[in-house]
């Protein structure tokens, strides 16, 4: 790291805990506007219940649209806390500290507002009880572990577990910080939360510990989320979807959509709570380079998938190739996610100005999750629109009113979610940064002082 | 011995494993790594004699082969699955060094040379690949990577990936090797010729070191593009399209990722050999070993990760396509292979290399290195002799399995002949090259310091840019 900055323990514990514990006016207003959002999903659900799915764009046969595209989407948002903090801190990168909470929360949150969507797109959401509960007992009807549609809340509720106690675990320092700044209710209940965390010898062990054993757990079950995802569409034998490149594709894109949101939302943490100490053009240096190699691996995937499509020259993938290159909408939608997701942000990463230029991060960044989004959809839909072959049922999608207000209300989830969990918690973590205030050393080169780390 | 001097003795013991070994002297490591290039050892001459022995027999085995003529491609299945073993371990090897370069991981410094080393075998291979040209069918009827592309497909694309991949290989070790040159030149006068023209004139400017450093991570980032493109090609080229029905759009991928555990793999046994009768002793240990074993248990998970996702798709599937190609790859006439390639490429590795006692040992990886290995020369078995054994590549499906083939005299002298010249030609370059990269071990001794912290001395690693 080269803008090493030298912090008492006092200044960062003021710097990290300001907002937790002062509460400015504009937090209300973006309260009370992502509210308002919120408010709008909820009233879609509402519709959608009381008129039925005959409110969306949803047909026969595309019966799959922009919500399971969110839903995708978000599960694949969710692959940032892993890829960067496990990732990063089994591999011991420095430059992981200040960006690893804020990562992991994303990844809670995104999960948990990707699980609605499979529970909305039923329509009668309180009928999902019987994907896990025998329809009836008396004739032995079970739902099929053999689909993947149970698989998926397996796999996903595993993730939202593992990554609430990861988070939870590299909290609970802080939360003991918390805890011994403060009085009256507030220390109350930072005291419930911080366990009794002292700072003895042996509780920094075992918090050592659990991290590392959660951040090594809890990888198969990242890739496990992401690949059972993809098998929802590539164990069915529709065009496009039966292919056998559908995990690890839908693995790294999650990836590479899940660390580019980590960009974005670091620079937002930056600009709003004023983190210039803490979140520098070298966090953001780093995550670029990671993001070149994670987004030309995506493109090596896509590229398997296209090619290996047409590979075989049967006329049922043929024909949705086609569709998806060379008609309206979907050409415009091919070159879109292309350029957005790889051909622009890509080559400027290559650039040390571009990616040491949070501005310019925020937005390349931002781009590459357009690309996911219109990629999520890319993938979905048009497998279905031409699905069967002989009743000539072929349809296209357009998303109604409902499905706008949804994807909009998700996103509204989200940061109010990101912005509660920054109201009450530091959202980067202080016990880290102090620690890294300790392993930063310096080397003499001849005449020249070189920074350097103490090995952990 | 008392209860106090026992357990004063034990803490001893525990704070002496946490202290870092000293730096060897500049001088030392100059002599250790350049010297060594004056004369050859016993050993080495007598390995290179056996190697070249087994060479000639496989040259024999090839004359044998080839007087059959290229009309029957089933004959030719062990070839090409040699071919393809050699690719997946010996220049997959180089990624090893060119990764962990790329991330700045101070352990690799011991490591690199001797990994990327394994490029020089891509010249050998290159050789080696060119008679599989006259054995791939025209395109006109069949499925191929290249559809009906009219110029030049595939032959001229093919023999580009490789030859590119050869040369890449060369340019990489000559940049990556050139100090070292410059320094054998100036401390051996027998070899100054020699080595005065390897070096091009180097003289360790501040302006040739950065142009150094960006060569050598441009070209090592090359090398691992074209790695992943060439594997793609040949293993699409030379297996998948040559049986009717096969399509599986993870299955280059797969081939890729087969190769960099082989290239782990290789680079451990390598390091074991350095270690033991090579004299590096001091130079290679614990962090090398420790940090490629981290690295093949996660590429061993890959490679069960990769076939899984292979496997599902064409199990839940189940077409009559599907379940033919499943048979022939998996549960037909080359279950035995499949079978030892799953258990040595991912189970053996796996729960070996998950047992902490045996990952954070030196002693432990490479003798588990061995196992994916075995394991990858029997998947190469598995894919490219049941492709080869496919008479007719032109049908739409796959409606009749073939039995399996099994090797002949000139299969077995074929294999064994490829795999010792690869091996020889890489004990040949180490005569020239040096097999540990003596500017990244002196960049190392300056980059690196042992400091306190708190009551223990600790390892501080200088982080330049």
């Amino acid at each position: 790291m080269r803008e090493r900055k030298v912090l008492s323990d006092s200044l960062i514990n003021d710097e990290l805990l300001r907002f937790p514990l002062h509460t400015p006016t504009w937090f209300w207003f973006a309260a009370g506007f992502l509210g308002l959002f919120i408010l709008a999903f909820i009233s879609a659900i509402g519709i959608m219940v009381v008129f039925g799915l005959g409110v969306t764009g949803l047909n026969k046969p595309v019966m799959w649209g922009w919500m399971i595209t969110n839903f995708v989407f978000w599960v694949g948002i969710s692959h940032a806390g892993v890829m960067i903090s496990a990732i990063l801190r089994l591999s011991q990168a420095e430059w992981r500290r200040p960006v690893t909470r804020a990562a992991e929360v994303l990844t809670v949150f995104s999960l948990a507002t990707a699980a609605l969507f499979p529970l909305i797109h039923t329509g009668r959401p309180w009928r999902a009880i019987l994907w896990v509960f025998p329809y009836d007992f008396a004739r032995g009807i079970w739902p099929s572990v053999r689909s993947p549609l149970i698989w998926d809340p397996s796999a996903i509720f595993t993730y939202l577990t593992g990554s609430t106690l990861f988070v939870y675990v590299a909290l609970l320092p802080d939360l003991a910080v918390a805890r011994d700044r403060t009085t009256g209710w507030r220390h109350a209940f930072y005291s419930a939360l911080a366990l009794g965390f002292r700072g003895t010898p042996r509780q920094w062990k075992l918090q050592t510990i659990a991290g590392i054993l959660l951040s090594a757990l809890i990888l198969p079950v990242f890739v496990s989320v992401h690949s059972i995802v993809s098998w929802d569409f590539a164990v069915a034998l529709v065009p496009v979807w039966h292919g056998t490149v559908f995990a690890p594709y839908f693995v790294i894109g999650a990836v590479h959509s899940g660390v580019s949101a980590v960009a974005t939302m670091m620079a937002v943490l930056r600009w709003v709570f004023r983190l210039e100490n803490y979140i520098t053009p070298d966090h953001f240096d780093a995550l670029g380079r990671l993001l070149v190699t994670v987004g030309t691996a995506w493109l090596y995937f896509f590229f398997l998938d296209v090619v290996f499509a047409l590979f075989s020259q049967e006329a049922e993938e043929v024909i949705v190739m086609q569709q998806r290159l060379f008609e309206w909408p979907w050409n415009f939608l091919t070159v879109m996610l292309l350029v957005t997701a790889y051909v622009i942000p890509v080559p400027l990463w290559l650039s040390r100005r571009v990616r040491r230029s949070i501005t310019a991060m925020f937005f390349t960044s931002l781009l590459v999750n357009v690309g996911m989004w219109t990629e999520r959809y890319w993938i979905i839909v048009p497998g279905l629109m031409k699905k069967y072959d002989f009743s000539y049922s072929w349809d296209q999608f357009t998303p109604s009113l409902i499905e706008i207000t949804l994807v909009v209300g998700s996103f509204a989830i989200v940061f109010f979610g990101l912005l509660l969990f920054a109201k009450i918690f530091p959202i980067i973590p202080i016990f880290e940064q102090k620690e890294g205030q300790i392993f930063a050393e310096e080397i003499e080169v001849g005449r020249a002082r070189v920074p350097a780390v103490i090995r952990e | 011995m008392s209860e106090t001097q026992r357990s004063s003795q034990q803490h001893t013991n525990h704070a002496q494993h946490h202290v870092p070994p000293p730096n060897p002297s500049p001088q030392q490591v100059t002599g250790d790594i350049i010297g060594r290039l004056r004369a050859a050892s016993g050993l080495y001459r007598t390995w290179v004699l056996f190697l070249a022995l087994l060479f000639v027999g496989g040259v024999g085995g090839f004359i044998w082969r080839a007087s059959g003529g290229f009309a029957d491609r089933t004959a030719w299945g062990y070839y090409a699955a040699m071919v393809m073993y050699i690719f997946t371990t010996f220049q997959a090897a180089p990624i090893c060094a060119v990764a962990t370069r790329l991330v700045k991981a101070h352990w690799r410094r011991p490591m690199a040379r001797a990994a990327e080393l394994c490029a020089i075998v891509g010249v050998f291979n290159f050789f080696l690949f060119l008679p599989l040209l006259w054995l791939i069918p025209p395109l006109k009827g069949r499925t191929s990577l290249w559809f009906d592309w009219p110029l030049g497909a595939p032959y001229l694309f093919d023999v580009l990936a490789m030859g590119g991949l050869a040369l890449l290989g060369l340019a990489l070790v000559w940049t990556s090797a050139l100090p070292d040159f410059a320094a054998a030149r100036d401390t051996l006068p027998e070899r100054r010729g020699l080595y005065a023209r390897l070096s091009f004139g180097w003289l360790g400017t501040k302006r040739r070191w950065l142009v150094h450093e960006w060569a050598v991570i441009v070209l090592g980032a090359l090398y691992l593009a074209s790695y992943v493109m060439t594997s793609t090609i040949l293993s699409t080229e030379f297996s998948m399209s040559l049986v009717p029905g096969w399509r599986s759009s993870v299955y280059p991928a797969y081939h890729t990722i087969t190769g960099l555990q082989n290239g782990i793999a290789t680079t451990l046994v390598i390091l074991l050999v350095l270690r033991t009768v090579g004299g590096y002793r001091q130079y290679v240990g614990l962090e090398q070993f420790w940090g490629l074993a981290k690295l093949l248990l996660a590429l061993s998970l890959l490679w069960f990760y990769f076939w899984w996702s292979d496997f599902i798709v064409h199990w839940y599937g189940r077409t009559p396509r599907e379940q033919n190609i499943m048979l022939l790859l998996m549960f037909g006439p080359y279950q035995i292979a499949f079978f030892i390639a799953w258990l040595c490429s991912f189970l053996i590795p796996f729960i070996c290399l998950a047992t902490n006692r045996i990952r954070v040992s030196v002693l432990g990886p490479p003798i588990v290195a061995l196992s994916p290995l075995i394991g990858s020369f029997f998947d190469r078995i598995r894919l490219y002799v049941s492709a080869f054994s496919i008479e007719d590549p032109f049908h739409h499906e796959l409606t009749q399995v073939p039995p399996t083939h099994l090797p002949d005299g000139a299969d077995v002298l074929l294999v064994v002949g490829g795999v010792a010249g690869a091996i020889l030609v890489y004990l040949l370059a180490t005569r020239i090259v040096p097999v540990l990269s003596h500017w990244e071990m002196q960049e190392g001794i300056l980059l690196r310091a042992v400091r306190p912290l708190l009551r223990m001395p600790a390892l501080v690693i200088g982080k330049p840019r």
